[in-house]
C-alpha cells in the first residue's frame, strides 16, 4: 500500500523545553470513517448557529523518535472545502486547548503535559496538512513535514499517496494524541473493587477542571477510559475526545453512546414533544453519569453494570435501574450481599437520585467529581469492620516474624508494569503461595522434630530394655 | 490452605483501597493504615504456619511412632 520510495511523513511538536518528532505509519487498511462535526462558523460568535462539517477520517499510528511518550494515534481528517477545513481547525484547536488546560491543572505547572503524564484527558495536538507552522494551541507549535534529507521529494508531494492520489494538503488536518493501552475490565466483582479508587483521583480532578472551563467530554464510558503510568504518577485517563464540546453555550445536538446516556438526556430524546433543549447542566451530568458508570464498572464489574444497572428495572419496566436511586440501592445490596458494605452502597447510589446529592448535584455547574470520590473513600472506611485488624500504630511480633515473606509479596506485586487492580491480584496470588510455603516449612519442621524425637525415644527404650 | 485461611481476595477485600496503597508504598513505610494491612498479611501467614505445624505434628506422630518402634526393635535386638 505504501510506496517504499515515498518520503516519510513526520510531525514535529514542540513546546517549552520539549520536542517530539513523530514518524507516521501508513494505515493498516483502506478503511475510512465518515464523521460529522457541528461547529460554530468562523466569526459567527455566540449566535448558537452551527455549521455541519462532513469529514472522512483515516486512523493510523506514529512513533516518537525522541524522548517522551513513544506511541501515538494519528487521525487524518479530510474536509470538502477550505471553509470546512478552517472551521474544523478552529474547533479542534479550541477542544485541544481545553483538554490541555484541564491537564495542566493536575499537580503543578511544570508538567510537560503533551508528552508526559499525568493526564486526566489524553492531550491532542492539531497539525495542518499543508505543512504550515501551527501555533494556535497555546505554547505548543506543530508542523507537518518530511525529514530534511528528503526535502527534494517534499517539493513534489507533501502528503503520502496512501492519503489519496492528488489530495489537496490544505483540506487535511491531523490530530495526534498519545496511544494508551486499553483496559480489561473485570466482568463481575463479588466484593467492591475499591483498590481502583485511588487511580480515579486524577481523572476526577481533570473532569472537574474541564467543566470549570465550560467544556464537556460527552462520551465517558468504559471503552474510553485507559490506564497509564510514568515514574511518579499513574491513573485512569479519558481517551477519544471526538465528542468533546463547549458546554456553555451548549451545542444543539450531542454525540455520545446511547447505552451510557444520562437519564435527563434519555428523557429529552424520548419525549421530543416537550421541546427540550440541551443545557450546560445536562452536558456536565452526562459526563458525571459516565464517570459514575466507570467507577461502578471498576467496583462491581462491567458485565454487572451493563446487564443490571443499565438494564430495565424489573420493578418498573418503564425505566432503567440507573434512573432511580432506590433501584440502584436494591441492585447493589443484592450484588454485594454482605451488610458491611452498606455505607459504600448508600454513597454510590446517591447520585442516581433526584435530591441534593443526586440530580441537583450532578447537573450543577460547580465541581462535583472530586468531592464525590472523597465521599466514596470515606464511606469505604466506614465499611471496614472485617477482617478485624489488629491494633494499629506499631508492628506486631508476627509482622517481624514474617517480614521477609511480606516484602516478597509486595515486591512480586510491584514487579513490572501493571495496573493497580492487576497488582492487587498479583499480591493475592503471592499471599496464597507464601501461605502454602510457610505451611509446608512448618509442617516439615514439626514432622522432623517428631520423627527424630520418637526415633531417639525408641532407641533409648531399646537400650533400657536390652540392658535390663 | 484456602479452606483453613480463607481465599486471599475475600480475606483482604475489607482493607479496600488501602491494600492497593500498601502495595505501592515504600518498604518500611510506617503509616498506620499500612501497618494494619501488614498485620493482616502476617496474621494470614500465621494461620498458615499454625495449620502447617498441626499437619506436621500429626504426620510426625504417625511416622515417628512407626520409627520409634523400629528403632526400639533394632536397638533391643542388637543389644
Amino acid at each position: 500500500m505504501a510506496d517504499p520510495d515515498e518520503p516519510a511523513m513526520v510531525i514535529d511538536l514542540s513546546g517549552p523545553q520539549w520536542q517530539v518528532l513523530l514518524t507516521v505509519a501508513p494505515p493498516s487498511g483502506r478503511e475510512r470513517k465518515s464523521v460529522d462535526f457541528d461547529v460554530p462558523p468562523i466569526g459567527g460568535g455566540a449566535t448558537g448557529q452551527l455549521r455541519r462539517i462532513h469529514t472522512q477520517v483515516i486512523f493510523t499510528t506514529a512513533t516518537n523518535e525522541r524522548n517522551g511518550w513513544p506511541d501515538w494515534h494519528v487521525k487524518i481528517y479530510g474536509c470538502a472545502d477550505l471553509g470546512d477545513a478552517e472551521a474544523l481547525r478552529q474547533h479542534l484547536h479550541e477542544q485541544a486547548t481545553a483538554l490541555q488546560r484541564a491537564n495542566r491543572y493536575l499537580g503543578g505547572t511544570d508538567r510537560r503535559t503533551p508528552v508526559e503524564p499525568p493526564w486526566a484527558v489524553v492531550p491532542v495536538q492539531v497539525v495542518r496538512g499543508d505543512g504550515q507552522l501551527e501555533q494556535l494551541s497555546g505554547a505548543v507549535t506543530t508542523r507537518l513535514g518530511t525529514p530534511s534529507d528528503q526535502i527534494v521529494a517534499q517539493l513534489h508531494r507533501r502528503l503520502p499517496s496512501w492519503i489519496g492520489e492528488g489530495a489537496r494538503p490544505d483540506l487535511y488536518l491531523l490530530a495526534v494524541s498519545p496511544q494508551i493501552d486499553l483496559l480489561r475490565w473485570e466482568p463481575v466483582r463479588r466484593w467492591p473493587g475499591t483498590e481502583h479508587l485511588g487511580d480515579f483521583r486524577l481523572l476526577a480532578a481533570g473532569l472537574d477542571q474541564l467543566h470549570q472551563l465550560k467544556w464537556a467530554h460527552c462520551d465517558i464510558k468504559p471503552e474510553n477510559v485507559c490506564w497509564c503510568a510514568n515514574q511518579d504518577s499513574s491513573g485512569y485517563v479519558l481517551i477519544d475526545t471526538d465528542a468533546a464540546t463547549q458546554a456553555d453555550p451548549p451545542p444543539a445536538v450531542l454525540r455520545g453512546t446511547e447505552l451510557y446516556e444520562y437519564g435527563g438526556i434519555r428523557r429529552m430524546r424520548h419525549d421530543t414533544a416537550r421541546g427540550w433543549n440541551l443545557t450546560p447542566g445536562l452536558l456536565y451530568a452526562q459526563d458525571r453519569f459516565g464517570f459514575l458508570i466507570v467507577v461502578l464498572c471498576a467496583l462491581a464489574g462491567r458485565h454487572w453494570v451493563e446487564h443490571t444497572l443499565l438494564h430495565t428495572d424489573p420493578d418498573n419496566p418503564a425505566q432503567r435501574v440507573a434512573d432511580s436511586e432506590e433501584a440502584v440501592l436494591k441492585a447493589l445490596r443484592e450484588h454485594w450481599a454482605d451488610p458491611r458494605w452498606e455505607p459504600l452502597i448508600v454513597v454510590l447510589a446517591q447520585p442516581f437520585g433526584t435530591g441534593p446529592r443526586g440530580q441537583i448535584a450532578i447537573e450543577s455547574p460547580h465541581p462535583w467529581a472530586q468531592s464525590w470520590l472523597t465521599e466514596v473513600f470515606a464511606a469505604e472506611q466506614r465499611c471496614a469492620d472485617e477482617p478485624a485488624p489488629v491494633a494499629a500504630g506499631t508492628r506486631t511480633d508476627l509482622v517481624y516474624a514474617f517480614a521477609g515473606a511480606i516484602e516478597q509479596i509486595r515486591a512480586y506485586a510491584q514487579h513490572g508494569p501493571a495496573t493497580r487492580p492487576e497488582r492487587v491480584h498479583r499480591a493475592y496470588d503471592a499471599i496464597g503461595r507464601q501461605a502454602q510455603a510457610v505451611a509446608l516449612r512448618r509442617a516439615a519442621l514439626w514432622l522432623s522434630i517428631w520423627v527424630v524425637g520418637c526415633v531417639v525415644a525408641g532407641a533409648a527404650l531399646g537400650v533400657l530394655a536390652g540392658g535390663g | 490452605m484456602a479452606r483453613q485461611c480463607g481465599e486471599p481476595d475475600e480475606h483482604f477485600a475489607g482493607y479496600g483501597h488501602q491494600f492497593g496503597d500498601w502495595i505501592d508504598a515504600a518498604p518500611g513505610s510506617g503509616q498506620p493504615a499500612f501497618v494494619e494491612v501488614e498485620a493482616g498479611v502476617a496474621g494470614y501467614l500465621g494461620v498458615a504456619a499454625r495449620t502447617g505445624s498441626r499437619w506436621g505434628a500429626a504426620a510426625g506422630l504417625v511416622l515417628g511412632g512407626a520409627a520409634a518402634v523400629l528403632s526400639f526393635l533394632v536397638v533391643w535386638l542388637a543389644g
